[in-house]
């Protein structure tokens, strides 16, 4: 029996859960290709309010994850701002000559516009990643895009892996805190610690590829035609979506 | 290209398992480092932001060390960038899937040139820097850095490049040499191939 994408938990969001994986998918890329093709700083703030009024209208976000996300965007982008401030060439010193080539007019701009570039990276990713669930992407990529089940599923299994393995990188730091008691301090002794975290997690990791496989294996998985449980369709209000996102990115790079 | 695609197609479903594991390590890396990386990028932006850099490159080139054969790389990136697109990055899809085959095609034809036989420290040490400017030209161009001062630029290629030496290609060795006798790989060429060493030792 097929089922389609109606999950309550995904459902009951903003209007960008019931869009498709694919339409939403276009929408990521063209908006994150025209951020990457504007320079202007102008251009750049046009972007990420679109971006905040679609996460505001469709992606049904509580206040908490406003208040992560933003608090986010404030960690990483004010810090970028200033350094990028300093690094950037520029004519016009904003404090007197006194600074010469460095914290100008222009380097200012640009520091805020090359910002505003990482921030609409960031936030589209994030608006993708959470109005949308990792099996229907699979789903897509699978059935509309006839992308090998073997790689496709791969990720699958690449996601579902994470939480374990981090859990267990958790518990592992933990132990060898235990059994050294108090951190060692130094480059050196860090060194260390990172190399033997590494080597414990890649073999918890390596631990799990046999049973993991077997499973596949004995599922009969990549012997003979699959069959899609989960059926995708794409709605208009997603083919409109799409051709809206790629119509404003072509308009905005032909503007530049 | 037909005989690159048959190879592609022979990788085992435990091989693809691997790579997938590989890929879910990274998530993990990545998630274990960032706030590491948060501070570093408020400290010094995307100078300090590099020397870390060589960390989250490991996957791709531990899946090469372990499985070598075509694709082992490409398909650990890629798998990699697609999970990353799937659970959102910082940095955005197209950085994911740019970074992937940036890797990707430096790693590959690599050791397809040593046809999937040479693996000692002077390979892995190179590969690790190899992989380094390309993704950096790129990232350059997506994230504007090409704007910056020429000094900061080289300064940064610079630390990139020794963070790709040591804690790519130097890590993935260690890792590796430190894996091959375990039963875990002995599924895989590198597990063979300590196996044959042994016994004919």
């Amino acid at each position: 029996m097929k089922h389609r994408d109606t999950s309550s938990a995904w459902a009951a969001g903003g209007w960008l859960h019931r869009i498709d994986p694919l339409t939403k998918g276009i929408w990521l890329l063209s908006t994150g290709f025209a951020s990457m093709m504007t320079t202007s700083l102008a251009g750049q703030a046009v972007w990420f309010a679109s971006v905040l009024l679609i996460a505001w209208t469709g992606a049904g976000w509580s206040l908490t994850r406003w208040r992560l996300v933003l608090g986010w965007c404030a960690g990483f982008g004010l810090p970028l701002i200033w350094f990028q401030w300093l690094v950037l060439p520029g004519q016009t010193p904003l404090f007197g000559s006194g600074t010469g080539r460095w914290f100008t007019e222009e380097a200012l701009v640009l520091a805020a516009a090359l910002t505003l570039r990482a921030l609409v990276m960031f936030l589209t990713s994030i608006v993708f990643a959470t109005t949308t669930e990792p099996r229907d992407v699979v789903a897509a990529l699978v059935g509309k895009l006839r992308v090998p089940p073997k790689f496709a599923y791969a990720a699958a299994v690449a996601l579902r892996f994470v939480p374990l393995l981090t859990r267990e990188a958790e518990q592992i730091r933990r132990a060898q805190q235990l059994r050294t008691l108090t951190r060692e301090k130094g480059l050196q002794a860090r060194l260390g610690e990172v190399k033997q975290l590494s080597l414990a997690l890649v073999r918890s990791a390596l631990r799990e590829v046999q049973t993991v496989s077997t499973a596949m294996e004995a599922k009969q998985f990549g012997r003979g035609a699959r069959t899609q449980r989960r059926e995708l369709s794409i709605p208009l209000s997603g083919k409109l979506f799409a051709l809206l996102s790629c119509g404003a990115a072509i308009l905005s790079v032909w503007l530049i | 290209m037909n005989a690159m695609m048959k190879q592609w197609g022979k990788l085992t479903l435990m091989e693809w398992v691997l790579m997938a594991l590989l890929a879910a390590l990274n998530g993990v890396a990545t998630s274990l480092l960032s706030h590491l990386n948060q501070l570093l990028t408020s400290l010094g932006g995307s100078m300090l932001t590099s020397t870390i850099v060589g960390l989250y490159m490991i996957y791709g080139l531990l899946a090469m060390y372990i499985i070598r054969k075509p694709g082992a790389a490409l398909f650990t990136y890629l798998i990699g960038a697609l999970m990353q697109i799937m659970v959102g990055t910082s940095y955005g899809p197209w950085s994911a899937i740019a970074a992937a085959l940036c890797y990707a095609v430096i790693v590959e034809p690599l050791f397809f040139l040593v046809k999937y036989k040479k693996f000692d420290w002077s390979m892995m040490l190179f590969t690790g820097v190899a992989m380094t400017p390309l993704w950096y030209i790129v990232a350059a161009f997506m994230f504007g850095y090409i704007h910056y001062e020429s000094l900061v630029l080289v300064i940064t290629l610079a630390i990139r490049c020794v963070s790709g030496m040591l804690l790519c290609g130097g890590l993935t060795k260690w890792l590796g040499d430190r894996l091959k006798h375990t039963r875990y790989v002995r599924p895989f060429a590198l597990g063979r191939e300590a196996m044959g060493l042994r016994e004919k030792g």
